[in-house]
């Protein structure tokens, strides 16, 4: 306890302040609010990565690729180039070369962000809670354009402005606003809030905050600022395409670079040359191992059900093969079933639940039972062992269901080609899978250092 | 010597039924929202203060209604108890709604007044409730929440901190000012 804690009359006066109880029958409303919008249960993996979305698409999948589930977490390393990247479906970072940031959005979209190095700007959607850790402060964000840069400082010229001449070299933090507002909030307690146009600097030590006014223009990045509340439909067409242009510009650069390289980004939803979609180069699934990247398809057997009819037939079957299809994939999804329902009586004991629950509630339930660390360090397994860096476990019957599962569920692509194969032949199953299954996931996220 | 036991009203909902809810079960769904609403609407009602009842209303319901999104993110095993959880929601959404909109500004307490009329303990504590409230309207929306949590509901400072992404030592000495903020306004009104 700490000496400045309030003794007892002090206590007692706070009860002075009484506060609103429920209405009669809040709960029955809660529950009804509820039954209007149903809630999803996750249908993603806890650490689906930001790697889902194609770097070199990255703002255009943001607006685009908005999945009911918003969780996510991911981590940029010493950026090697520009790079950006999605932070869940409300926001998108565009990181200059050698910076260092990790983020996590949960299910409700809020977000925080840890940006350790380097020169990162960010465009966020308006939502809840958005905050960017930095090694002088933190930003809390409601929905804006701004840039951070964490920079060596040593007498700069924001330094001096806080008359902080003298400080050793260390790590202070730059905030500039585009558009909209930010609060900076420095870990010795200071706080500003920064308007749009206007730049801030949080000194090392995290006692000064210097705001200015003088946002310098940044190659056409400045964006149309207004108070949305009042603005006009030319204000909101005019930024709409400011914005727009800077996309584009963003994509453009992207591509270039993609081009310089020599090579396509692995984010990229798309399939390296003459190879399918599921089906990596040796030299990409070598460069995953540094990302602890993982990618598998599957016919999302946690919806499928048999066809009966060919319908848009985007798979190119022949009539007669519609009911071999149909049996190769019930079959493996029965597999899976079984498996899935005896992980999760091993993980919960709840075998009654386990005749009850759906295929997707049951998978939940066992990821939940596993640390962020512990999904991390099977990625980082799994991608060791596809680039032949690592030999596969001989016996998993020691390993948590969670790696049993997750290990099942990114063989259930082959899984499924080969029980096609038994009826059609392997040519004609490979040709039917094509560039991969219906359901496709990307997953990255390495352990923390020092595992 | 045989003490007799009191039988206390639960504070925390007990693992069977949290697993039930966490399936989405009806009848556990709504147990939760019973035991955990007083303090939801505690917390916001303070949060909120001269915003009005119905926004109150609507963030406790929004509360619960995120609690239920993401109740298969509660940790079981974790150290965090269940109602630390629902208010950290709670407290999250209230700082949203309290940046959202303009301050309310509240009535000053009288303090003339208030000394004529001390011997009402009804007015006394009216008083008190307004100079409480003050004293917490000046106050950010993330001290105003690290003070309702520390003293209204008993939070540690960690789980604070935690809460609030706040760096700890930041909460520590944030709460020590608006406690010193406090007793000088509490000193006016208060009777020694």
């Amino acid at each position: 306890m700490n000496d400045d804690e309030l003794n007892e009359s002090e206590r007692t006066a706070l009860d002075a302040w009484a506060p609103l109880t429920p209405p009669a029958g809040f709960a029955d409303r809660v529950l009804a609010a509820r039954e209007a919008a149903p809630v999803p249960r996750r249908s993603k993996w806890p650490f689906v990565a930001a790697g889902i979305a194609a770097a070199a698409a990255a703002a255009v999948l943001f607006l685009a690729l908005r999945d009911p589930s918003h969780a996510a977490s991911g981590e940029l390393v010493d950026a090697p180039a520009r790079t950006t990247k999605a932070l869940g479906d409300r926001a998108v970072a565009v990181a200059e070369p050698n910076a260092t940031l990790t983020w996590r959005i949960d299910d409700d979209g809020d977000a925080v962000i840890d940006q350790r190095e380097g020169d990162v700007f960010y465009r966020v959607d308006r939502g809840g809670p958005f905050v960017v850790h930095t090694p002088a402060g933190d930003v809390h964000v409601t929905g804006t354009c701004f840039r951070i840069e964490v920079k060596l400082m040593n007498k700069t010229k924001q330094l001096l402005l806080s008359g902080t001449i003298g400080a050793a070299v260390a790590t202070g933090v730059v905030v500039t606003v585009y558009e909209g507002h930010v609060i900076a909030d420095s870990k010795k307690g200071n706080r500003a809030e920064i308007a749009a146009g206007n730049r801030a600097t949080m000194s090392p030590d995290g006692r000064t905050i210097v705001a200015s006014a003088d946002t310098p223009d940044r190659s056409g990045e400045a964006m149309v600022a207004f108070d949305e509340r009042t603005a006009t439909r030319e204000q909101l067409i005019a930024r709409a395409n400011v914005q727009q242009n800077e996309i584009t510009k963003l994509r453009t650069r992207i591509s270039e670079l993609e081009n310089t390289s020599g090579r396509r980004d692995h984010h990229d939803n798309g399939a390296e040359e003459g190879r399918a979609w599921y089906d990596p180069s040796p030299e990409r699934l070598a460069s995953w191992v540094g990302e602890c990247h993982v990618r598998s398809d599957e016919p999302g057997f946690d919806r499928w059900q048999p066809s009966t009819s060919l319908g848009k037939n985007e798979r190119g079957l022949e009539p007669n093969e519609l009911a071999q299809v149909n049996a190769a994939l019930s079959e493996v999804q029965q597999q899976w079933k079984a498996l899935v329902k005896s992980l999760y009586v091993e993980a919960t004991g709840d075998a009654t639940g386990a005749e009850t629950l759906s295929l997707e509630a049951m998978r939940g339930e066992i990821e939940e039972k596993g640390s962020r660390d512990e999904h991390n360090l099977i990625l980082q397994r799994i991608a060791m062992e596809r680039a032949g860096l690592a030999q596969p476990p001989a016996d998993l019957s020691k390993a948590s269901p969670f790696e049993r599962l997750f290990r099942a569920y990114t063989k259930l692509g082959d899984q499924s080609e080969q029980a096609l194969a038994k009826r059609l032949g392997p040519e004609r199953a490979k040709a039917i899978r094509g560039d991969g299954w219906g359901s496709r996931s990307d997953w990255s996220g390495c352990p923390d250092k020092g595992e | 010597m045989l003490s007799v036991a009191h039988q206390q009203p639960a504070t925390e909902l007990d693992d069977a039924t949290l697993r039930r809810a966490m399936r989405g079960d009806g009848d556990a769904t709504r147990r939760m929202v019973e035991l955990y609403q007083d303090r939801v609407f505690a917390l916001v009602s303070r949060m909120l203060s001269g915003r009005g009842r119905a926004t109150i209303e609507d963030i406790a319901q929004d509360t619960f209604l995120a609690v239920f999104r993401q109740l298969a993110q509660f940790d079981l095993r974790g150290s965090a108890k269940l109602s630390t959880w629902i208010l950290t929601i709670a407290a999250r959404r209230a700082i949203d709604e309290l940046r959202k909109q303009r301050p309310v500004l509240l009535a000053e307490p009288d303090r003339d007044r208030a000394g004529e009329s001390r011997t009402d303990e009804r007015t006394q504590r009216r008083e008190l409730a307004l100079v409480i409230e003050a004293a917490l309207r000046d106050l950010s929306p993330e001290l105003r929440a690290a003070f309702l949590l520390r003293e209204y509901h008993g939070l540690e400072y960690a789980a604070i901190a935690t809460a609030l992404q706040i760096d700890l030592g930041t909460v520590k000495s944030r709460l020590a000012r608006a406690r010193a903020g406090l007793r000088e306004r509490l000193a006016e009104v208060v009777t020694p």
